[in-house]
C-alpha cells in the first residue's frame, strides 16, 4: 500500500509539474487541462465565493474533492497534494531519521483551524488571503517563480557549455532547441520577488527539524478543511485491539502525529491515510475500511476552544483593514493582465498562484512584492520596461484558474485598453537630442498606430537646421499594451512609459483606415502640420465649439478633429466632423450653409465663402479655412480635394430630399431634425410632436409660396398622430385652429402668424406632412 | 554478490555520465572557445550570376514569380555549389500573418530554399531575430512550416549564435555582435519583404539585415540608423538579393496590421547588387531611390549602384 501511495504520489507531482512546464507557449495542453491542480482547492472555491458572492463554477472540481474526501477522509493530503509530495520529499532528505514524531514541541494541531477561520472570515469582507495561504497556491507559485526557472537557467548554461565540444555539442544543440520549442519559457525569465518566494518555501521545509509535514500538521488551511469534512468520512484507520500490543511504533512514525500515545486511538481529522502505521505494525492490527459503529470512541477532537475561535476570528478581522487599506494598489496605476477587468473584482478572485507569470512570453507579467500594499501582495501586474503585452496573444486569460484573469479571444483582447502611454519630453531623444528614434512608433501594434510622428524642423548643435520626427500617443488608439516602453532605447526609466488603466475598458472600434484621425496626416504635400491633431469625442464637443454644439448633437454627431497645417507664414486649420451618418452630414451642412457660397468641387456638396471652404462627404462634414496673403480659394480647394480623396468615395444625395416640392432650391433646404432646427420654420417650443427622436426627419424651404416644412412619417397613423400633437403644441402657443377649406387641413392663428397645414398624403417612402407659415 | 544490473549500478553511472557531461559544458562555457570563433566580415565569393535586376510579375503564384526572377538572372546553380551551407534570411519580425505582408511571403523563402537544395546545397539554414516573441512570429507568419517542409533547417536563434565582429570600412557600426550561421555560410541570400518605415520611409533588402545583430538593436535607430544599416552590408555582403513585393506594405509599416494598407503587386525583383535592388523596391514603392537615405550612403560607399547594369522584366 506504501508503495502504492509513493507510485501515485510521483504521478500526481509528475502530472503537476508538467501541467505547471507546458503553462508556456504555445500550450501544448489547453488551459483548462494546465490549471487544474489549483482548481482542485475548495478552501479557494469557498473563499472566492465569500469575497465575490458568486460561487465561481470554475472551482467546481473542489466539490469532487470534498465528496471523495467524505468517503476516503484526508487522502488529498497525503497522496495527492503536491505541496506535501515535495514535503515529504524535502523532509526525507533534510531529516532522514526522525525519531519519535508524536512529541510535537507545540502542540497546535488546531492552529490550522485559527488559520482557515481567519482567512474564511477575512474572506467574506473581501480581504482575500486564502491566495496567499493554500498550499495549492503556494506550491505552484514557488516551482513557477523559482525553480522552473532556476532549472530552465542552469539547462541553458549546461547546453550553452556544451556547444563548442565536438560530437556533444551539435547533439546537445539538438535537445536544446527541442525544449526551448516546447517546454521553455520563450526567455529566460527572472522575477523579482524570487528570493523571497523561495526564502518563504524554504523556511516552511526547514520547519521539519521541528516536526515532519509541520505545515500539513500545523498550519495548512486547506488541510484544516478537508480535515473537517474527513471527520465524518466513511473510511477510518480501524485498530484491531485485540492484537495490538501497544508498542507505539505507528505512533512515533506518524507523519502527522495523529495517533495517540497507545495506538488505538486517533486524533480526528489528522490522518491523511498515509498507510505507515499500517506498515509499521508488527501485528497486523491497523486496518483501514469503513468505520464500525463506536468507531467514534476510539477518537480524540481537535478543537478550537471558544477563546481560539474567538481570537482566530479577531485575527481575520483585524486581517481586513491592514490588507485593504494599504495604499499604493488603486493609485499606482499599475498595469494589470487584459482581462483583469476591475480592480477590486481582480483582487478577489485572483489566487496568486502565479501561472500567469510562468506563461507570460515576455516575461513582463511579474508578482507585486509590497509595492503595491499588502493587498497587492503576489497579484500579477506588467512591468513594460521588463515585457510589453503581446498583441496577439491571449495565453494568461486562458490558463488563469479563477478566472481573475477573463478568457478572451484574440480580438477582443486587442481592444481591451489596459493603460495608456506617455510621452516623457525630458527622456524622449527627438526633443533632448534632435536626433531621430521612431523605436515606439515602429513597434506600436495598433494597425492605426496609437504612437504616430510628428515632423518638426530644429537647430542641432552644429547650427543645423533640420527636420526631424517626434512622437506623440493618439489616446484613441493606444491600449497600453507597453511595447513602447520596453524597447525604448533610452538607458534607465523609458522616455515613454504606460500607466495602467483601471477599469480595463473595451476600445470603442478603431476608427479605421476611414476613420477621422487619417483624414487629418502628418503632412498635405509641403503643408507640415504644426501640431498633434486634437480629437473631441462624443461628449466632448463643448471643449471645442461653446455655443453651438447643440444643433450638431441634434443632427447626429459621433466624434470631432481638428489640425493646424503650416507652410511659411501661411496657415490652413482643418475641422473634420464624423457625424452620426450621411444624413446628419446633410443636415449640419444644410443648416450652416443655408445662406450660399460659391460652389466647388469637393465632396457630396462643398461651399465656399471668404477664405472657408466648407464640404460634406459620407458621413464626414469638413471645414477648410486659410490664413495668409496668397489667393485663397485655390488652396482651400487643394485641401478639400485632398481629404475627399482620404474620405474615399461620394455618396448619393440623401434620400430625404425627395419630400422637396418641385420649385423649391434643394441648395437651401435645411434638414429638419428637432426642436432647435424647427426654429428655422417657426419656434415651437422642446415638444417632440413630430418623433424626431425616433428618427423622423424633414426639410424647410423656400419657394414661390413662401417658407415652407414637409415632414416624413413612415405611415398615415404616425402623421396623424403628429398632426394631433401637433394642435396641443400650437394651442399652447396661442394659436386658434380653424378647419381649411382651401386646403382640406387646418388652419392655425395668432394676433401676427397664420401657419396652414395640409391634409396629410402620401408621398415618396412614406406620409407627408406640410406646414405653411405667413 | 550477484551479477544483476541494480538501481545503484544505474543511478552511479548515470550520475558519473551527468557527471562528465557537465564539466564538459564547464569546461566548454569558461573556456572562450566559443568566443575565440569570432570573425571578421563575411567574404564573397565569386558567382557566375548575371549582373542587373531581374524582375518577374503577373504570376498569382509567389514561388512561380521567384523562380521565374532566379532564372532569369541564370539560375540557382550559378550560386550554390554541392555541399554549400545556405543561409535563407527572410523578415519574420512581427507576430502577423501573411496576408498582413510585414514578413517575407512564406512561399517565396519555400522556393528559394528548395531552389538552393536541388542545387545542391548540404543545408538551407531559415532564421531571423524577431521583434515579437520568435515562437509566435516564426508561426503566424506561415515561413517557418513552409521552410521546413520546403526541407530548410528553421530555428529560433540562441543568443550564444551571436559573435563580436569588426567592421572594417564601416563609419558608425564599428563593431557589433552579429550572427555566426549568417557569417559562416557559403551563401547568404537576402529576401527580404518591400514594405513602408517610419524611419527610413521603406525598408527591403538592406534593412532586412539587421535581422542578423544581436544586442540592443533598438539603439540603432537613434542618430545614425541609416549609416548603421549600409555598414552592416559589409559584415554580410549578400550574394543574392531577392525582393519579395508580391504583396507590399504602403502605409503604418513596419508592422501594419491593417488589410487597407496591403497593396499586391505580384511582383519578385532579385539581384545580386544590393543597392540595385533596394533602389528598385524603391521606385516600385514609390518614392525616388535618392530620398531614401541609406541607399544614398551605401552607393556612396561604393556598395553597389542605384542605376542598374542591366534591367530586365518578364510577365509570368
Amino acid at each position: 500500500m506504501i508503495r502504492f501511495r509513493r507510485i501515485t504520489q510521483l504521478v500526481s507531482l509528475f502530472l503537476f509539474l508538467l501541467f505547471l512546464t507546458f503553462t508556456v507557449y504555445p500550450l501544448i495542453l489547453p488551459g483548462e487541462v494546465v490549471n487544474f491542480y489549483v482548481q482542485l482547492s475548495p478552501l479557494e472555491a469557498i473563499a472566492t465565493w465569500l469575497n465575490t458572492g458568486r460561487f465561481i463554477t470554475m472551482f467546481l472540481y473542489s466539490a469532487g474533492l470534498i465528496a471523495l474526501t467524505l468517503v476516503f477522509g484526508r487522502f488529498f493530503c497525503g497522496w495527492i497534494c503536491p505541496m506535501g509530495i515535495t514535503l515529504d520529499a524535502t523532509d526525507r532528505a533534510l531529516r532522514p531519521s526522525h525519531g519519535d514524531d508524536s512529541k510535537e514541541p507545540l502542540r497546535w494541531k488546531r492552529a490550522k483551524y485559527g488559520v482557515l477561520i481567519a482567512t474564511l472570515f477575512a474572506a467574506y469582507f473581501e480581504a482575500n488571503l486564502a491566495g496567499w495561504l493554500d498550499p495549492l497556491s503556494i506550491i505552484t507559485r514557488t516551482y513557477s517563480q523559482v525553480v522552473l526557472p532556476s532549472v530552465e537557467f542552469l539547462s541553458h548554461l549546461f547546453f550553452r557549455g556544451l556547444y563548442p565540444i565536438p560530437v556533444a555539442g551539435p547533439l546537445a544543440e539538438r535537445a536544446h532547441s527541442l525544449l526551448k520549442a516546447t517546454a521553455f519559457a520563450p526567455q529566460q525569465q527572472m522575477f523579482h520577488g524570487m528570493a523571497a518566494t523561495a526564502l518563504i518555501f524554504l523556511a516552511i521545509t526547514l520547519l521539519v527539524y521541528l516536526n515532519r509535514r509541520f505545515w500539513c500538521r500545523f498550519l495548512c488551511p486547506l488541510g484544516a478543511l478537508l480535515a473537517l469534512v474527513s471527520r465524518v468520512s466513511l473510511f477510518k484507520r480501524v485498530v484491531d485491539a485485540d492484537r495490538c500490543v501497544k508498542c507505539n511504533k505507528c505512533v512515533k512514525n506518524c507523519r502527522m502525529g495523529a495517533i495517540l500515545e497507545g495506538g488505538t486511538q486517533d486524533y480526528l481529522g489528522e490522518c491523511i491515510e498515509c498507510f505507515t502505521c499500517q506498515s509499521v505494525c508488527p501485528k497486523d492490527a491497523v486496518s483501514f475500511r469503513a468505520a464500525p459503529k463506536g468507531a467514534a470512541a476510539a477518537t480524540a477532537r481537535v478543537n478550537l476552544s471558544r477563546r481560539g475561535f474567538l481570537a482566530a476570528t479577531g485575527l481575520g478581522l483585524a486581517a481586513v483593514p491592514m490588507v485593504r487599506l494599504s495604499t499604493g494598489l488603486r493609485q499606482r496605476g499599475v498595469i494589470r493582465p487584459p482581462g483583469a477587468g476591475d480592480i477590486d473584482r481582480f483582487m478577489q478572485t485572483c489566487v496568486r498562484c502565479g501561472a500567469c507569470l510562468r506563461v507570460c512570453p515576455t516575461n513582463g507579467l511579474q508578482a507585486s512584492w509590497f509595492e503595491n500594499g499588502v493587498e497587492g501582495l503576489w497579484s500579477p501586474e506588467l512591468i513594460p520596461r521588463i515585457g510589453y503585452c503581446e498583441f496577439n496573444c491571449t495565453l494568461c486569460g486562458q490558463i488563469c484558474p479563477s478566472g481573475a484573469i477573463k478568457k478572451m479571444d484574440e480580438k477582443t483582447k486587442q481592444l481591451t485598453i489596459i493603460g495608456l502611454a506617455a510621452v516623457d519630453h525630458n527622456r524622449c531623444i527627438p526633443w533632448t537630442r534632435e536626433e531621430n528614434c521612431i523605436v515606439c512608433e515602429e513597434h506600436c501594434p495598433v494597425p492605426q498606430k496609437a504612437i504616430r510622428l510628428m515632423p518638426a524642423t530644429v537647430t542641432n548643435a552644429l547650427g543645423e537646421k533640420i527636420e526631424i520626427k517626434r512622437p506623440y500617443i493618439v489616446k484613441t488608439e493606444c491600449i497600453g499594451c507597453g511595447i513602447c516602453e520596453t524597447k525604448c532605447p533610452v538607458s534607465g526609466p523609458a522616455a515613454i512609459r504606460v500607466a495602467g488603466a483601471m477599469p480595463q475598458e473595451r476600445k470603442r472600434k478603431s476608427v479605421g483606415q476611414s476613420g477621422i484621425s487619417s483624414l487629418l496626416p502628418d503632412a498635405f504635400g509641403a503643408w507640415k502640420a504644426t501640431e498633434a491633431a486634437r480629437t473631441f469625442e462624443q461628449d466632448k464637443l463643448f471643449d471645442f465649439i461653446n455655443g453651438g454644439a447643440e444643433i450638431y448633437y441634434e443632427y447626429g454627431f459621433t466624434r470631432a478633429a481638428n489640425r493646424e497645417y503650416a507652410k511659411g507664414e501661411e496657415t490652413v486649420l482643418i475641422d473634420v466632423y464624423e457625424m452620426a451618418g450621411a444624413e446628419s452630414a446633410f443636415g449640419i451642412f444644410s443648416y450652416e450653409q443655408a445662406y450660399g457660397g460659391e460652389d466647388c468641387g469637393a465632396g457630396d456638396s462643398c461651399s465656399y465663402s471668404s477664405g472657408q471652404l466648407v464640404f460634406r462627404q459620407g458621413a464626414y462634414y469638413v471645414k477648410v479655412n486659410y490664413d495668409g496673403a496668397s489667393k485663397e480659394k485655390p488652396i482651400v480647394e487643394d485641401f478639400a480635394r485632398r481629404i475627399s480623396e482620404l474620405i474615399g468615395d461620394k455618396t448619393a444625395p440623401p434620400s430625404v430630399l425627395s419630400i422637396l416640392p418641385a420649385g423649391a432650391d434643394a441648395k437651401k433646404a435645411t434638414l429638419v431634425a428637432g426642436p432647435l432646427t424647427i426654429r428655422g420654420f417657426y419656434p415651437m417650443g422642446d415638444a417632440d410632436w413630430a418623433g424626431f427622436k425616433k428618427g423622423v426627419r424633414g426639410l424647410f424651404y423656400a419657394d414661390a409660396q413662401g417658407v415652407g416644412m414637409t415632414i416624413r412619417f413612415a405611415d398615415d397613423a404616425a402623421v396623424n398622430a403628429a398632426a394631433a400633437a401637433l394642435d396641443k403644441v400650437l394651442a399652447g402657443l396661442g394659436f386658434k385652429k380653424a378647419a381649411s377649406a382651401e386646403t382640406g387641413g387646418a388652419v392655425y392663428k395668432n394676433e401676427s402668424v397664420v401657419i396652414t397645414a395640409a391634409a396629410p398624403y402620401k408621398g415618396p417612402d412614406g406620409w407627408l406632412l406640410t406646414l405653411r407659415v405667413k | 554478490m550477484n551479477d544483476k544490473y541494480t538501481r545503484r549500478d544505474f543511478i552511479g553511472k548515470a550520475a558519473v555520465t551527468g557527471l562528465a557531461l557537465y564539466g564538459m559544458s564547464f569546461a566548454g562555457c569558461k573556456s572562450g572557445f566559443s568566443r575565440t570563433l569570432a570573425q571578421g566580415p563575411r567574404e564573397r565569393r565569386a558567382n557566375g550570376l548575371k549582373k542587373g535586376v531581374f524582375v518577374a510579375r503577373g504570376s498569382s503564384d509567389p514561388a512561380k514569380l521567384t523562380r521565374s526572377a532566379v532564372d532569369a538572372a541564370g539560375g540557382m546553380g550559378k550560386l550554390v555549389k554541392r555541399g554549400d551551407i545556405v543561409v535563407v534570411k527572410p523578415n519574420i519580425g512581427w507576430d502577423r500573418s501573411p496576408e498582413q505582408a510585414a514578413n517575407t511571403n512564406p512561399a517565396v523563402v519555400a522556393a528559394l530554399v528548395a531552389m538552393a537544395l536541388e542545387a545542391g546545397a548540404k543545408e538551407v539554414k531559415v532564421f531571423d531575430r524577431s521583434c515579437n516573441s520568435d515562437r509566435r512570429t516564426y508561426k503566424r507568419s506561415g515561413i517557418a512550416a513552409a521552410a521546413e517542409k520546403a526541407g530548410a533547417k528553421v530555428s529560433f536563434v540562441d543568443e550564444s549564435r551571436y559573435v563580436s565582429v569588426t567592421i572594417p570600412g564601416a563609419r558608425a557600426l564599428k563593431e557589433w555582435m552579429l550572427n555566426r550561421d549568417a557569417l559562416e555560410c557559403n551563401v547568404f541570400i537576402n529576401v527580404p519583404i518591400l514594405k513602408d518605415h517610419g524611419a527610413t520611409r521603406m525598408t527591403a533588402g538592406m534593412k532586412n539585415l539587421m535581422g542578423i545583430a544581436g544586442g540592443e538593436r533598438g539603439a540603432w535607430h537613434v542618430g545614425e540608423l541609416d549609416q548603421r544599416i549600409a555598414d552592416v552590408q559589409l559584415a554580410i555582403k549578400p550574394d543574392l538579393v531577392v525582393i519579395d513585393a508580391f504583396r507590399i506594405l504602403t502605409a503604418h509599416g513596419p508592422q501594419g496590421g491593417s488589410l487597407d494598407d496591403v497593396k499586391e503587386l505580384k511582383t519578385i525583383a532579385v539581384s545580386t547588387d544590393i543597392v540595385a535592388a533596394d533602389a528598385y523596391a524603391a521606385k516600385l514603392f514609390g518614392v525616388d531611390p535618392k530620398d531614401i537615405k541609406h541607399i544614398r550612403i551605401a552607393e556612396e560607399m561604393g556598395l553597389g549602384s542605384m542605376k542598374p547594369v542591366s534591367l530586365k522584366e518578364i510577365n509570368v
